[in-house]
């Protein structure tokens, strides 16, 4: 397993890897950058999480690869107990994700010698990524791509799937969200279509909040929306003017697609459309 | 509950590399597990293909093919083409184009580079098609086959009157057809094929026509020394084109090629992809399954018998 220790790099090709992250294993792949752009941060993704994750992984991999044919460095990871790395799923918290976030950047650091980071948070993955700007000082650029921005709804939203799943299946829910909470809190675990969610998580993930960890955030900042909507959600519309009157230069997407996030699409998801507007937010990026 | 590794599981998943492996369609990503070197050898490696190869929901495959490599095989889980982070262009799979391409890959892949000479494959409904595709380049390196609930037949949605009249007693099922109008069409074109098979009559092959493709790998594996798991839930759709392959070509079988393969029913589905304890269920069948194909299991091994609905 390579570690900060064994020096850095010359890789010629993308390359998958482990690296460690609170003393296990974590999968990365590096994209080491085209030609042309001395100097370039290199950009780290922030995946979401549970069946979220495997429904953005295969974006993620290409949005790695595109952002490496513009001259940017790019780094993917599994976060503890998601995909190829070691960890339970079942004690995953919101700070552990922040953890393996501060760690597959510095590895990035490292291995593209860049000084600085482009933040790409997909989905509750820009939670996890505003936190992480939030805490540290390299931070160059941030890229949101169909943001969560409060884990409170993201959560709401994913025991009220339940509902829609029994009312799918021809039976009539006997419960409500509120009381899905509190079998969450009696039983430490509530099942949903998309992902088991247990109390560990969502206890210290509820009171996350993009705007709020984004509060001393000035930088580029790129918003990706993938929702069938023709302008800006009241969440984004609202970042958008916080992120501006700070004297951010905020770049909008409105990508008119809204994937089954409920389901594993077949073929993977992918968008030709939010691929290439983040690739030109980035060449655009000084 | 979500599974806990253990801490064998762990020392596994310190050991594991990821590999980059050729393939018809741009490169293969995927991650090889080594055997424990504690556990006595089986000279097995087992391939599990996928969508994703960590089986999404639960990750199965990942515990999977930890716990078999702390018993002594080698593990490669990989990305098929188009999907993950393996090259090619993603388009919606159909069992009957399986990617058996990319599981030879994989095999000659394991072989040339890792020295691994004994194969056992591992598939879910698409991934056993792709599994059982194999066998045509590769039968004679595969020692066993996990084949779980996939669909045989050249066309999708074969219903049985035994199906129809088990839909028609229960209420869920009537229930979801009534609130769904958009499926209604359908649902009565395959009504309407249902009672055309039945009055049409006729030899069976021609009535209900296995894809070109199961034929023709199922040959394969018939011609293979390998064992095979079939495993259905009596409640899949495909459990239905099950039942037709086992009276019209199982049955034909000579009595050694048939005891090579094992079938069991299970009560449910076995396309339960919510039903994390089912897939687990699923998981560690298979793994059960392929353990006993070490050498020193042989004298304890079943014989292909049909297993009744099994129970948990």
């Amino acid at each position: 397993m390579a570690t900060l220790a064994a020096g850095p790099s010359i890789i010629p090709d993308e390359e998958p890897l482990f690296f460690s992250s609170a003393g296990r294993p974590l999968y990365g792949a590096f994209h080491p950058a085209a030609e042309g752009r001395p100097g370039a941060p290199v950009v780290v993704f922030c995946n979401s999480v549970g069946h979220d994750h495997v429904a953005n992984w295969r974006i993620e991999v290409l949005g790695a690869r595109m952002a490496a044919a513009r001259g940017y460095p790019a780094f993917c990871h599994h976060a503890r107990g998601h995909g190829d790395s070691a960890g339970n799923f079942c004690d995953v918290t919101f700070e552990g994700l922040v953890e393996d976030a501060f760690s597959a950047a510095d590895y990035a650091r490292h291995l593209s010698g860049a000084s600085r980071i482009v933040w790409v948070g997909i989905r509750f993955g820009a939670l996890v990524a505003a936190e992480a700007i939030r805490r540290r000082r390299d931070a160059a650029a941030l890229a949101l791509w169909e943001p969560v921005h409060r884990a409170r709804d993201y959560f709401r939203a994913l025991l009220r799937s339940i509902l829609f799943f029994e009312v799918s299946q021809g039976r009539r829910p006997d419960y409500t969200v509120d009381q899905l909470i509190q079998r969450l809190d009696r039983d430490g675990q509530v099942d949903t279509a998309r992902i088991p969610v247990y109390r560990t998580f969502y206890s210290s993930a509820l009171d996350s909040d993009l705007r709020r960890s984004l509060e001393a955030w000035s930088g580029p900042t790129f918003i990706a929306q993938v929702q069938r909507r023709h302008q800006l959600s009241p969440d984004n519309a609202v970042l958008k003017a916080a992120l501006e009157q700070r004297g951010s230069k905020v770049a909008v997407a409105l990508i008119g697609e809204e994937p089954a996030w409920d389901r594993l699409p077949d073929p993977p998801w992918t968008s030709e459309a939010l691929l290439r507007d983040t690739g030109e937010w980035l060449y655009g990026l000084a | 509950m979500d599974w806990r590794e253990t801490p064998a599981e762990v020392e596994r998943a310190g050991a594991e590399r990821p590999v980059v492996m050729p393939g018809p369609h741009g490169k293969l990503f995927g991650i090889f597990t080594p055997p424990a070197a504690e556990a006595p050898p089986t000279g097995m490696c087992v391939v599990l293909p996928g969508r994703t190869r960590w089986s999404w929901r639960s990750r199965l495959s990942v515990r999977s093919a930890r716990r078999l490599a702390g018993a002594g095989f080698g593990c490669l889980r990989f990305d098929y083409h188009g999907y993950g982070e393996s090259e090619g262009t993603g388009l919606k799979v159909h069992a009957n184009r399986p990617y058996g391409e990319d599981v030879v890959a994989a095999i000659r892949y394991l072989r040339e580079t890792l020295g691994q000479q004994r194969f056992v494959l591992f598939g879910f409904c698409f991934s056993a098609r792709s599994a059982l595709a194999a066998f045509v380049e590769e039968g004679d390196a595969i020692e066993g086959l996990v084949f779980v609930s996939a669909p045989l037949m050249e066309e999708r949605g074969y219903w049985g009157w035994s199906y129809v009249l088990r839909a028609l007693k229960d209420p869920v099922k009537i229930r979801a057809f009534l609130r769904s109008r958009k499926d209604w069409p359908r649902t009565a074109a395959m009504l309407a094929k249902a009672l055309g098979r039945s009055v049409a009559g006729g030899p069976e092959e021609r009535r209900f026509p296995f894809s070109q493709s199961f034929k023709e790998h199922f040959g394969a594996l018939v011609r293979s020394r390998a064992r095979a798991l079939f495993l259905y839930g009596l409640e899949d759709r495909q459990y239905q084109e099950f039942r037709l392959a086992q009276g019209l070509l199982f049955a034909k079988l000579d009595p050694e090629t048939r005891r090579r393969f094992e079938i069991e029913f299970w009560p449910g589905r076995m396309h339960a992809p919510v039903d994390t304890h089912r897939q687990q269920e699923v998981f560690e069948r298979a793994e059960s399954w392929i353990k006993a194909l070490r050498p020193e299991y042989a004298s304890t091994r079943k014989s292909g018998a049909d297993a009744s609905a099994y129970s948990n």
